[in-house]
């Protein structure tokens, strides 16, 4: 890994901090509706250094907003990074077909969608362990849906306008 | 430059993309409306929310039967389930009026127990039901 990239991931994961901070600000009705906008920056990682790198960024973003907010290892937490994993995996097997099936508009979506399925999965395994949770699914993986094609139009425009950059770095 | 607003957002060759793009939106709408519709139907909930003093504390089984202590300002507050139903048992509060609640099994339904700040809440829209009639 060149000194560029590193700078370049850096750069990335400040960026996802920051936008997690302050989406962690916003008041919302429902709690766990989030913009998602620090996953752009995952995004970003994934399509322009390699799938280690979204998930890296991911990680670090996770991990450094948990210590910043608190709640590091907390059940919040839990639900946090196995959303965070979940976006990353399904958007990592997307990558294939970027800019040639789909952009990454779709990937954005169906990472948001999984991002939205693993917390309400994680919320039964871990801590509610009834069976189901019904009256919360639609609740989630709606809002998710289109938090994730918001971020997924703010992601394309960013990759086509920045082209020239991210060449340069990756 | 003018450039259109497809080619803003999906480049050149922005008119398969945006099919492609489509084609995965329209399946994750189906898989969506897939898991999230039956579920949202109603009927007799399964489990009971408690919170104490605004903060859930508890979700109980409505399918276990049981009775669970739940620790408020003022002492325990016990809480009986069976059969799919819940009420109070027993409550340091000096009213009883939580007891005196009664079971309750149907969504949408509560009990209140304000002096232990005990409230329990079975999840889901009553269904065309009204709260109550004054004469």
């Amino acid at each position: 890994m060149n000194t560029r990239r590193v700078s370049f991931l850096g750069v990335l994961v400040a960026l996802a901090l920051a936008l997690h901070l302050l989406e962690a600000q916003i008041p919302s009705p429902l709690p766990w509706v989030r913009p998602g906008l620090a996953n752009l920056m995952t995004l970003i990682a994934l399509l322009t250094c390699g799938w280690q790198a979204g998930l890296l960024v991911m990680l670090l973003r996770v991990v450094t907003g948990a210590l910043l907010l608190g709640g590091f290892l907390s059940p919040a937490f839990a639900l946090s990074l196995a959303g965070g994993l979940a976006s990353t995996l399904v958007m990592a097997l997307m990558a294939r077909g970027a800019w040639r099936l789909w952009s990454p508009l779709a990937m954005s979506a169906a990472g948001a969608v999984a991002h939205g399925g693993a917390q309400v999965l994680t919320l039964v395994l871990l801590l509610v362990r009834t069976g189901d949770l019904p009256w919360l699914l639609p609740w989630v993986l709606v809002p998710s849906l289109v938090s994730g094609i918001v971020t997924g139009v703010l992601a394309n425009l960013v990759l086509l306008r920045w082209q020239w950059y991210f060449r340069g770095v990756a | 430059m003018r450039r259109s607003l497809l080619e803003r957002i999906w480049g050149p060759g922005g008119v398969r993309l945006l099919l492609g793009d489509t084609a995965v939106l329209v399946l994750l709408c189906a898989a969506v409306t897939a898991l999230a519709v039956p579920k949202a139907a109603g009927g007799r909930p399964a489990r009971a929310e408690v919170e104490v003093a605004g903060k859930a504390v508890a979700v109980l089984d409505l399918s276990r039967d049981g009775v669970s202590e739940i620790r408020g300002p003022l002492g325990v507050t016990r809480v009986e389930v069976r059969g799919g139903r819940v009420r109070v048992l027993s409550s340091p509060c000096p009213r009883q009026a939580c007891r005196h609640g009664g079971w309750i099994g149907a969504a949408g339904e509560m009990l209140v127990c304000l002096p232990n700040e005990v409230v329990i809440r079975l999840p889901g829209q009553r269904a065309g039901s009204i709260d109550a009639v004054a004469r």
